[in-house]
């Protein structure tokens, strides 16, 4: 058998040499390695066919989201305004970098569907226009990259690559009530009363922040308007131009949310009381309008005060210490 | 393999180029990719097909035997709600065929259908075996052991049908949403989602087992298809309607609307429309 098997290898090695492999400087591809989310319905991680996870692919992205090098006047990085203390995200209306790997639409108005590595493309071209001959002119990012993903020449596609292997780390499932899920903890009355107007329809927060990531992966009418002033907010028309789309965004997620004010596209409201208020009575009916968003004829689920305080304080069982203080995540 | 192109002298690589390099002279084999022993690399047929049948479920959404017009039309219900409908999504499990002799083939143990998303309106088994199919069974709604939390894969999908653990756990059967024009004049939303509810109130599961008859079809090496309607128009028809002005919005709290709804569902939502053949070589 062993020695079958190197015959083989030797005709390989011959043919191989002969013909199929181009004379190049030889690298080792890095050992891929896997995301293990512990945690009850949490999906997988997403495989890339062309995108493998390795140590090396998932520190070189990191490196990058930090480094302004991707700016091309370099003035600024991702984390210019997406700070991990605030779940990756700013006090404007920046989306948080969290369990973003799962999705397959993103930005405010769905404008881009597909895989974290279509995202970062367009993080990467479009968004920041990276010059990619800045880092081809780094010996350091030389190395890395070829160590990462073998190459010689660094084009957007690793830039884009690496990014999604760091995002594919940056996963929240520790928060307080994750560990109630894994009955590690126990909520407060106060707080169960909350977990169960949000999911019942007393409140109706579930069937669009779906758990456990509190989020569907679709675009919505909520009522927050009638009228769209800006391009920004007409949403998800922009993408189809079908009126019946209008003011439609992505559901963002709920995790961390007690730190990613101010809240909605626009960033209207402060706090998160200010955004139950309007679930409760401030929802806009209209020919457009989400059939999920409950009672919108009356202008909202209409809850009690003591009903929205549970909430708020339900909401607040979504904070994940362990992940803004993820040192794995933090600036390298 | 690494598609970034780049060589890789590992003895992976080489065994990979070197049986590749083995393999590529003109192979005969069945070339008939319905065959159960179609072979990818066949480039000639030698004759030795073997097809076998196929079922295939096509699932058509009407609304009083009309098609469904998914946004735009307006319809009146038996309990003179006018409405229109923006989503219709559900589950069907133990899909099987029966045939004749008592053999069965399941079809899928489950299945997810989105009535904006033609892919996922028809299922297809291949493979199965010929004969006599007398009746086509399903339950609509997820079979019990299913129906639990986390059961099935965490796909966006599953996820999104999740019904949340506060009401009993496992899976939405059913989410029917649009708008009804209410008494008041006022546009309302309706959510028509079904599931086992338990709570303090007590259990009610809608769930159902439906047996549509085929009479017998003798089905050979074909693609069977058994186009089955969805007809909408059934959730509200029965000795009491269902109507939205006492439901409207919101229900999964609702034994009442829960059973009712089963009740009248079990009657004429489901109906085989036509079976036909389709040829396989
Ligand atoms: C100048 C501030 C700023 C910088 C710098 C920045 N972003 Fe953002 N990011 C935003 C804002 C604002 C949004 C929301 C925009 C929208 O949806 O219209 C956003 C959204 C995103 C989203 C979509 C999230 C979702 O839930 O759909 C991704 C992904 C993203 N950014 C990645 C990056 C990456 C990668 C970098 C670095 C290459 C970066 N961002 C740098 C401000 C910034
Ligand atoms: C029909 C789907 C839907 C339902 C139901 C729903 N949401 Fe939302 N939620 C959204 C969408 C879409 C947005 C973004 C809207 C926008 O920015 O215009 C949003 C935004 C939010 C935000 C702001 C998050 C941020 O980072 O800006 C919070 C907080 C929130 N929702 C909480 C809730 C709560 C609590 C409930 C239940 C009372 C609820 N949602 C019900 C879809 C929904």
């Amino acid at each position: 058998m062993g020695r079958a098997l190197g015959l083989v290898a030797i005709l390989a090695l011959f043919t191989g040499l002969s013909a199929c492999i181009p004379p190049e400087t030889e690298c080792e591809t890095p050992m891929p390695v896997t995301i293990e989310v512990n945690h009850p319905g949490f999906p997988k991680v997403p495989e890339h066919p062309e995108n493998q996870l390795t140590d090396k692919g998932i520190a070189l992205g990191r490196k990058l989201y930090y480094d302004p090098i991707l700016h091309p006047e370099g003035k600024q990085s991702c984390s210019s305004c997406h700070l991990q203390e605030k779940s990756f995200s700013s006090d404007a209306i920046v989306l948080p970098h969290v369990n973003l790997g799962f999705d397959h639409l993103y930005l405010w108005n769905g404008s881009i569907q597909g895989s974290i590595e279509d995202a970062m493309m367009f993080e990467v071209n479009e968004f920041f226009k990276t010059d990619l001959a800045k880092l081809n002119a780094s010996t350091d990012y030389m190395a890395l990259f070829k160590d990462a993903f073998c190459v010689d020449q660094i084009e957007s596609k690793h830039v884009a690559y690496a990014l999604a292997q760091f995002f594919k780390t940056m996963n929240s499932y520790n928060a307080k009530y994750d560990q109630y899920i894994r009955k590690e903890t126990t909520l407060t009355t106060e707080e169960r009363r909350g977990e169960l107007i949000f999911f019942s329809e007393l409140g109706d927060c579930f069937h669009c922040h779906s758990a456990p990531l509190f989020k569907d992966n679709l675009v919505h009418n909520t009522g927050l308007m009638v009228e769209y002033p800006t391009e920004h907010d007409k949403g998800y028309y922009v993408v189809t131009k079908n009126p019946a789309d209008l003011g439609k965004f992505k559901t963002p997620t709920l995790r961390n949310v007690a730190l990613t004010g101010p809240y909605m596209h626009d960033g209207r409201f402060e706090t998160l009381e200010e955004v139950i208020d309007f679930y409760s009575y401030g929802v806009i009916n209209q020919d457009n309008i989400d059939p999920l968003m409950k009672q919108a004829h009356k202008g909202g689920v209409a809850l009690d005060p003591d009903d929205m305080a549970a909430l708020v304080a339900f909401l607040h069982t979504l904070t994940d210490e362990s992940f803004l203080t993820n040192p794995d995540l933090s600036r390298p | 393999m690494n598609k970034i192109g780049i060589a890789r002298p590992t003895l992976m690589a080489l065994l990979s180029i070197s049986i590749f390099q083995l393999s590529s002279c003109k192979e005969k084999g069945c070339t008939n990719p319905n065959a159960v022993n179609y072979e990818e690399s066949a480039e000639k047929d030698d004759g030795s097909c073997d097809i076998k049948s196929y079922l295939t479920l096509d699932l058509k959404m009407k609304v009083a035997d009309e098609d469904l017009e998914l946004g735009t039309g307006s319809y009146t219900n038996s309990a003179a709600n006018a409405y229109k409908v923006e989503r219709v999504l559900f589950y069907l499990s133990e899909i099987t065929a029966h045939y004749q002799g008592g053999l069965s083939e399941e079809i899928a143990e489950y299945h997810y259908f989105d009535a904006s998303a033609p892919a996922t309106m028809t299922l297809t088994k291949k493979h199965v075996a010929q004969g006599k199919i007398d009746s086509l069974t399903f339950v609509f709604g997820m079979r019990g052991d299913l129906n639990k939390d986390y059961a099935l894969p965490a796909t966006t999908e599953h996820i999104n049908m999740q019904w949340p653990t506060p009401m009993g756990g496992g899976y939405h059967y059913m989410k029917f949403e649009g708008k009804f024009l209410g008494l008041d004049a006022e546009m309302h939303n309706y959510n028509i989602h079904m599931g086992r509810l338990v709570n303090s109130m007590g259990s009610t599961d809608p769930m159902f087992t439906l047996t549509l008859p085929l009479d017998g079809k003798d089905v050979g090496a074909v693609n069977f298809h058994m186009e089955v309607a969805m007809d909408l128009d059934g959730w509200f028809t029965g000795e009491k309607p269902y109507n939205m002005e006492d439901y409207g919005e919101g229900i999964m709290m609702n034994h009442e609307a829960q059973a009712l709804l089963r009740k009248n569902g079990m009657n004429d939502v489901f109906k085989l429309i036509k079976t036909w053949e389709e040829r396989l070589d």
